[in-house]
Formats: C-alpha cells, structure tokens, sequence
C-alpha cells in the first residue's frame, strides 16, 4: 500500500506521532521539559518596548513563500511570533507594520493581527493598515518594505520566515533606520545573511520552537521535547550507519532507503 | 465551533494530503489519490482569491494616500497607473501579447535586476558592521571570512598556495557540516510543528493561544 521508497519515511513518521504523544502524555502528567533560553524570543519584547518609548512602528514579516510551498512551515512559524509581536503591540499601543508578499498569507495574517488585538481587549485599535500586502514579486515586495522601513522610521524590525536574496535588502534597511532587529530563518542560504546583519537570529529549528517558548504551554513544551529525542535517534542513527559502511555493510543505508 | 472547525478542517486535510504522498496509486485507494488532485486544485483556487483581495488592499492603501495628498503621494499615483495599465493590458492582450511582454522586460526585469545588484553593496556594509573583531565569535568570524575571501580570489593563490586550501577545506567540511546540522534540525521542527497543528496543539497562526 505505501510506496516503494517511501516505507522507511512513512514508519519513522508513525514513529514520531507515537513519541509526541507519549512526551505530551508525560507533560500532561506533571513532567513538563524546561526550554533553554533563546536571547532573540527574548529580545522581541524590549524591541517593542524600545518601539513604544520612542514612539515608532515595529516592522513585521513572515517571509516570502506562501502557505502551500514545501518551506511553508516557516511562514506558519512566523506567523506564530506575528501573533506573539501583535499582542505586545496592542499591549503596548505601538503601531505596527507587516509587510506581505504572498496573497495567501496576507489573507491568514489579518486574521492573526485582527484575533491578536481582539484577545487584548483592542479590537479598536487594529487598522487595517497594519497588514499589507506589497507586491507578489520578490524584489517589488523587497523595495516597497525597504520603502516602508525608510519612510515609517520603523524602530524595530522582526522578520522570522523563509527569504531569500531579498533578505539581506531588508536587513540593511533595518540598520539603517536604527532600530533592533530579530530575524529567523531555517533557510539555510540565507542564515549567514541574517546573523550577521541582525541584532538577533534565531537559526533553523528554534523558530518552530518560538511559540512553545512563547507560551511556556506544557503540551507545546513536551513536543520540542520529543524532537530533541528524535534527534538524538537520527543521530545514533546516523552513527550506527558511518560504522557499518566502515565494516562494508550497507544494512542500515538499505533500511532508510526501503 | 469558530476555533474547533477550521483545525478540524484542517487536521482532515492535512491527513489526505499525506496519505495521497505515500500510498501507491492502485485502485482502492483512487480516492485518495483523487481527493488530493481536488484539494491541491482548491488550493490554486483559493490563492488565486487570496491575490485579489491583497490587490484590493493594496489599491484601497494607495488610493487613500493619494485622495489625502499625503507626502509620498506620486509613488501612489505611479503604482496605481502601473497596476491599471498591466491589468488592462493583461487581460485585453493576454499575458503572451507583445504589448505586456514589452512592459515586462523593459520595467518590471530591469527594475528587479537593479534591485538584485543593489545587494552587493549591502553585503559590503553588512561586512563592515560585524565584522569588527569584538568578541571572540567575532575574531572567529573575521578570519574564517578573510582565509575564504582571500581562497577565492586571485591575490590569494599568489600571496599563498595555503588560502585556496584552507578555504575549500572550511567550505567543504565545517560549513558543510554545520549546514547539514542545520537542516536536519529544521526538517525535525518542520515535522513537529506540523504533527502540533495536526493536534490542533498549536493554534497560533490562526491568532489564539490556548
């Protein structure tokens, strides 16, 4: 039933299901994992805060691919961490930018603004203004944000998603108007960009772990977790399978290959 | 209902697409195969919705600042003649007709390769700003950056036969590593975040917390 070639993937799919709930059925039972400090999640509220005191705009975004793209899960991540910056703001009353490339996203990220504002007990604060979408072409969304960015003083710039050359336009004019900047990617051409043109980076997989470390939510907590596990299994994997090619067997190269 | 229906839709969904990834097209399974053709076919339909209710944000903005004569108001005025006339063009001459292609080539490519060159320049203050050697991560990053630039270009060969070397070396075993540990990491992430949503564990990209 399941594909030639595909059977490996799929069972350590299964594989991973089964060792999330088990680590969510811990969490539920008291034994909730502790999370690191990640300095960029932390820095997002002092860049708001900094926002606020100097009365500017916070700039926003979640990237340049859209939600039906295999890079996907970095929008939805940063989109978590949009709706996480647009509380601060409504919070705050701080004014906020998102820039938006992709129509889909633009469609999903009013919602989260609108909702984030809602839940503050601000929903009349929220412009509509504060989303918008720019221009569905690379560097057309690259020279309207870096206009936007110039022309708004923005005082702190956020983008946690998936860029590509475009990321290093809007990163400079981050710097250029002074204010602190957080980026995120697991795009890894375009992490070397980020760090060092950022204040703060998070890099690959701590942006999918942003909203568990945003919420300190048990369940959430309890899945990042079970990844570090899984990790530790592909490792030891990755291991076994070094030292059995060194013995000139191919065991464990055929089984993730089946 | 407003929280629970759209992951419920979504949790359905997702599985079909996975299962429409792995199963072998036979015919008990058809309907599977067949769901996930009709479910990748909504989502061109509902992006191409999606596109002109950000065109409709996008003029709505622009046609605000223009009536209230803000500063930067020309800019408005240029988007919105631009967007009227490759609309226009668009569907007066198709896509394909010489009249849209010539105002492809000749504004819109010439305006993105600016953009794209543009970069260098970026990369060059971007280099100046941190790599000023102030910590140790930063010694760290000054001299890997200089024994690459340095592998890369000619001077470097004549200077030494080492900087070719060392620079490949760097390129090819810690970069390359670190890199690879790097994606193994966000694949892992993408797979975890992916199994939380399909919990409806994380629900935060439709803008609730829990």
């Amino acid at each position: 039933m399941i594909e030639a070639g595909k059977q490996f993937t799929f069972a350590s799919l299964l594989l991973l299901f089964i060792l999330f709930i088990y680590c969510i059925r811990q969490a539920r039972r008291g034994k909730v994992p502790t999370i690191r400090r990640l300095p960029a999640l932390d820095a997002i509220e002092e860049a708001v805060g900094r926002a606020t005191e100097v009365g500017r705009p916070v700039h926003f975004s979640p990237g340049i691919i859209e939600l039906t793209h295999e890079r996907s899960a970095q929008t939805l991540a940063g989109l978590s961490v949009l709706s996480y910056v647009a509380k601060l703001c409504a919070r705050y009353d701080t004014d906020l930018v998102t820039t938006i490339m992709k129509p889909d996203v633009y469609v999903v990220a009013e919602e989260v603004v609108k909702q984030s504002f809602l839940e503050e007990g601000k929903p009349d604060r929220y412009r509509g203004e504060m989303v918008r979408f720019v221009g569905a072409e690379q560097f057309a969304y690259a020279a309207a944000a870096v206009g936007i960015m110039h022309r708004e003083q923005v005082a702190a710039n956020i983008m946690i998603g998936s860029w590509l050359a475009e990321a290093l336009l809007l990163t400079e004019a981050g710097a250029q108007t002074g204010g602190i900047q957080v980026t995120g990617s697991a795009t890894v051409a375009q992490l070397p960009f980020l760090v060092v043109a950022s204040d703060y980076c998070l890099i690959g997989e701590e942006i999918y772990a942003a909203s568990a470390y945003l919420s300190q939510n048990p369940v959430e907590l309890a899945v990042v977790a079970g990844q570090d596990i899984a990790k530790a299994i592909v490792i030891g994997l990755m291991c076994l399978g070094s030292v059995f090619l060194a013995f000139g067997s191919e065991a464990i190269l055929q089984l993730i290959t089946k | 209902m407003k929280t629970s229906l759209p992951v419920a839709i979504m949790t359905v969904i997702a599985l079909l697409i996975i299962l429409d990834f792995f199963v072998v097209d036979s015919a008990s399974v058809q309907w599977i195969k067949q769901s996930g053709l009709v479910l990748r076919s909504w989502g061109i339909v509902i992006s191409a919705f999606a596109m002109g209710l950000g065109a409709v944000n996008l003029l709505r903005r622009h046609v605000v600042a223009i009536s209230r004569r803000e500063t930067d108001a020309f800019y408005s005025i240029l988007l919105v003649g631009s967007m009227i006339v490759m609309i226009v063009v668009g569907i007066a001459s198709g896509s394909t007709s010489p009249v849209y292609d010539f105002l492809f080539s000749n504004i819109l490519s010439p305006a993105s390769a600016t953009m794209y060159a543009s970069i260098a320049f970026y990369i060059v203050t971007a280099a100046y700003r941190s790599f000023s050697a102030r910590s140790l991560e930063s010694w760290v990053l000054l001299l890997t950056a200089v024994i690459v630039m340095l592998g890369k270009a000619p001077i470097g060969a004549a200077i030494s036969g080492i900087f070719p070397v060392a620079s490949d070396w760097i390129e090819s075993i810690p970069n390359t590593a670190g890199m690879r540990a790097i994606m193994m990491g966000a694949a892992l992430g993408v797979v975890s975040n992916a199994i939380k949503m399909f919990l409806g564990l994380d629900r935060t990209y439709l803008g609730l917390r829990d």
